[in-house]
């Protein structure tokens, strides 16, 4: 029982981790990326590759680079890959594009990613995927299998707090401020001076990073990476999250990937067998997508709301009153003026 | 890397520095032949003016006249077909509206131009220009870095707001607010960014009365105090309040310049109105 | 040369699964807005339907009318009592894409549960292979032709020449406009979705035809080439949209060859991303719209 906890513990943190570069995408600054969890898996795929070790012609499974390197390089790797994937793509896409083509195409490329790593065999192993993916410091450890998973959710934790600290800064600067009305209005904030399609691309590059971490947390935990586990339905599984958690705080959206990602979809490790696989796996997604229906519709804001950003009082501007406007542009123009 | 940029390394235009505006005689805004061109149609054509530093210039017309889209192409939301926009002496056609903001130009919208969900402080906190924290380096050096700028503009923006008899809706969200409201928030928020001209797209429609006067006021202090207003407005007493000189316009084209005493009479401006679409 | 030839065959057996398919996309886009990423699966739970009537002794054709028919009532339904009221409710596109893609979800798994994991078939046809020059078609193939042909003039006829036809152009070109010279957009609306439901459940019980095998996931690679043909044409365009299915049924057909099969959903996807990204309107747009702008 420990350990099938401990795996799950494991699993609500890579989707804690997953949700929170997301809702950094879509919770707070508006961008609608059905390709997110494409960036998980190059997340995934860049641990394992530098990891597993070069390619060599006793291996049984193929992939065109490899090589092996200790803990933390493969999780860093990982990041930069993701960062790297969301320049391309958001160079690629968000251009002045229009929203709804935007999020088409996205979806396309999410979709066309599946296709040629299974057509490809010879890339990261097609459509069987890369295994026995070396899991970090689990040879010199010398511990039960309890133990180890221990130590790894430990490892994990540890990562999700510092990729925590991160976003939560962002969210709390003004910078955060600038994303939110990005995704409130981008006509009015390309007037008030933002320059809008690189604030795109920065959280591009920002949330594919942390995706990337999430997907490589993953990887080294399962051991092993298959296209079947990233189709674009598991984007709209972190959507879900998202929005019923809460989206644009990170508290909440931890709440919509604990409730999403841990009970729905790797809690029935927990629950009595009712059926075969086809039948559990059909209930698990009927449910998910009945629960996003209630709650687009009977709360959408989510199980935690964004919270309204208010100021503390201070004495300025005390005055009140219809006030003559005299003085209004030198006011504006403010003391350094 | 700059602090005003949000992605590192990254220009805010590729044009050279603007002069200060306070060189005598040299007009704040020159437009020069704009003309644009929307498939089959010429919603500007061939329009050129020029307007001095701290005057206020009222852009009038029938409907479908162009006025909007000559104020568009101005502030670059609209990529002009040809022609030139020089403003403070830079050649801002063709640029996104960021550039155009950047410069000092800020042109506030016809219909909600506000940030909803952001709070009527927050509202003016977007558009102070180079603000620490904005960029992702100064985020994330957190708030000992940004806290004390962020807390000295929260005190201008406070200012601000009495002034336009909103403070007390300091911590609302903008669009509780009502529309008369928003617009002055609007305004509010192109003034934190300490702009050298306004660019206002009919500022006073769908406004109640009372709310319509009290932001011809706020504009009419704006003006005296040095502000440079380009204001397309179909409120024809408040702008022969407001505005030192009207130019019209019809069916794209420019034809009549001066001031609206010596314009009311004029045949062309009656037969446009009169007879125009 | 003749594997292309005979591809081209094929190419147009395709195309004329897919036009019913994007035809009816799109109406739904231009009558209401929505992206209605379930149209896979209603597709799909059509061409069960029409299995359950080939299993209960019926012949394939009147199955097809039969699926046709459940795809039109529930489609009219579905946009009635469940989509309608989240748009009327504000909700923004993006929501009505994750409305869309949950009830695709609902609905596939659905059909899952009934009618289990594995692929089911049609009752085979009489054999028999027709030749026209190089290209050869089976004896069903060459009815799905035909009824492609038929979708293709009926929308045709029936945008042009009846006045709901006309009211539908009318309020897909500006709703609001269409609403204040007299036409019920509601109705307009219901008659969309119900035509696009009929022309969906058929091109399912086509698509299950052509591919000798009817399973549920069968709408999803489908959908794609929906969208791919939908937007190629221009988004909300129905003669685009048949001009798209038609370029995108040769065109998987061809890399087919080309390419190997595996990749040959790839070069759909590839044209999809080329045209959002070069000219998004799409091949028959025309001129962009000038109203609105000045």
């Amino acid at each position: 029982m420990d350990y099938y906890l401990l795996t799950m513990c494991v699993y609500v943190v890579v989707g804690i981790v997953a949700c929170w570069g997301l809702n950094l995408q879509f919770g707070e600054t508006g961008v609608l990326n059905f390709a997110y969890i494409l960036f998980v898996a190059v997340g995934a795929y860049t641990a394992s590759l530098f990891s597993l070790g070069p390619h060599t012609s006793a291996s049984y499974q193929q992939y065109f680079w490899g090589t092996n390197l200790p803990w933390p390089l493969p999780w860093l790797a990982a990041g930069a890959a993701g960062g790297i994937l969301g320049l391309l793509v958001g160079l690629l896409v968000l251009r002045r594009l229009r929203g709804d083509y935007q999020a088409m195409v996205l979806l396309v490329v999410s979709i066309m990613g599946t296709y040629l790593v299974s057509a490809d065999p010879g890339l990261l192993n097609g459509g069987i995927g890369l295994s026995d993916v070396p899991a970090p410091f689990k040879n010199q450890l010398h511990t039960s299998q309890v133990g180890y998973e221990l130590f790894y959710l430990g490892l994990s934790v540890v990562t999700a707090l510092v990729i925590f600290e991160a976003l939560r800064r962002i969210n709390g600067s003004p910078l955060g401020r600038v994303l939110r009305a990005v995704r409130e209005n981008e006509q009015a904030a390309e007037a008030v001076g933002l320059n809008v399609p690189a604030i795109k691309l920065l959280v591009m590059i920002i949330g594919g990073a942390v995706a990337a971490m999430a997907g490589a947390i993953e990887v080294q935990f399962i051991g092993a990476w298959a296209p079947a586990g990233w189709t674009y339905p598991e984007t709209f599984g972190l959507f879900a999250a998202v929005l019923v958690g809460g989206r644009g705080n990170l508290g909440g959206v931890a709440l919509g990937a604990f409730l999403v990602q841990g009970l729905f979809l790797e809690g029935t490790v927990l629950l009595p067998n009712f059926g075969s696989p086809d039948v559990i796996g059909a209930v698990q997604w009927m449910s998910l997508a009945a629960l996003i229906l209630l709650f687009m519709w009977f709360r959408p804001q989510g199980v935690i709301p964004e919270r309204r950003r208010k100021f503390g009082d201070n004495e300025a501007g005390a005055l009140h009153g219809l006030l003559p406007a005299q003085g209004l542009a030198r006011v504006a123009r403010g003391p350094r003026a | 890397m700059p602090e005003n940029s949000v992605v590192p390394g990254q220009p805010v235009s590729a044009a050279a520095r603007p002069v200060p505006g306070s060189q005598s005689g040299e007009p704040l805004l020159r437009v020069e032949g704009l003309t644009v061109r929307f498939g089959g149609v010429v919603a500007a054509d061939d329009v050129s003016f020029e307007i001095a530093p701290g005057t206020a210039v009222g852009l009038i017309g029938p409907n479908g006249a162009g006025k909007s889209t000559v104020l568009k192409a101005i502030g670059g939301e609209v990529k002009p077909t040809s022609g030139a926009v020089f403003f403070d002496g830079v050649n801002l056609a063709g640029h996104p509206p960021h550039v155009a903001a950047r410069h000092g130009l800020i042109r506030t919208f016809q219909l909600s131009g506000e940030f909803g969900r952001l709070t009527v402080l927050e509202n003016l906190l977007i558009a102070v220009p180079r603000l620490r924290g904005q960029s992702l380096w100064g985020a994330l050096a957190g708030r000992r870095w940004w806290g004390a700028a962020q807390e000295a503009e929260v005190r201008r923006a406070r200012e601000i707001l009495s002034r336009l008899d909103l403070r007390h809706k300091d911590n609302e969200y903008a669009r509780d607010l009502s529309g008369g409201q928003r617009k002055l928030v609007e305004i509010g928020r192109a003034l934190m960014a300490r702009p050298k001209a306004l660019l206002l797209d009919e500022p006073m429609a769908g406004v109640h009365r009372s709310l319509a006067r009290h932001i011809e006021d706020a504009l009419k202090a704006l003006r005296d105090d040095g502000l440079t207003l380009l204001l397309v407005e179909h409120e024809l007493a408040s702008v022969e309040r407001l505005c030192d000189r009207v130019i019209v316009m019809a069916q794209g084209r420019q034809i009549a310049d001066g001031e609206m005493r010596q314009l009311r009479s004029r045949e062309e401006v009656l037969s446009a109105y009169l007879g125009g679409r | 040369m003749n594997s292309v030839l005979s591809s081209l065959g094929f190419g147009i057996v395709t195309a004329s699964t897919l036009l019913p398919a994007a035809v009816g996309f799109t109406l739904q886009f231009s009558a209401t807005g929505i992206l209605n990423i379930a149209f896979g699966a209603q597709m799909t739970f059509a061409a069960f339907i029409a299995y359950m009537c080939t299993q209960a002794g019926l012949s394939i054709w009147v199955a097809m009318v039969l699926a046709g028919l459940f795809g039109a009532v529930t489609s009219a339904l579905l946009n009635r009592f469940l989509l309608t009221p989240f748009t009327r409710r504000g909700t923004t596109f993006f929501g009505m894409v994750v409305v869309t893609i949950a009830l695709a979800l609902l609905v596939e798994y659905a059909v899952e549960l009934t009618w289990g994991p594995l692929p089911v078939s049609y009752p085979m046809m009489t054999s028999g292979v027709v030749h026209v020059g190089a290209m050869s078609f089976t004896r069903s193939q060459l009815v799905v032709l035909a009824i492609g042909v038929v979708f293709a003039v009926a929308t045709h006829a029936l945008l042009h020449y009846t006045r709901a036809g006309k009211a539908i152009r009318a309020v897909a070109d500006n709703r609001n406009l269409a609403r204040s010279s007299g036409i019920s957009a509601q109705r307009i609306t219901d008659l969309a979705w119900l035509v696009s439901g009929l022309m969906g459940g058929a091109a399912g019980v086509m698509l299950g035809l052509s591919l000798s095998s009817v399973s549920y996931t069968m709408g999803d690679t489908f959908l794609i080439e929906i969208i791919a043909a939908a937007v190629l044409g221009g988004v909300g365009q129905v003669y685009g949209a048949m001009l798209g299915a038609l370029v995108i049924g040769v065109l998987l057909e061809e890399s087919a060859i080309v390419l190997g099969g595996a990749y040959a959903p790839i070069s759909a996807f590839a044209v999809l991303i080329l045209v959002l990204l070069i000219r998004p309107t799409g091949i028959l747009a025309g001129a962009a719209k000038a109203k609105g702008v000045a």
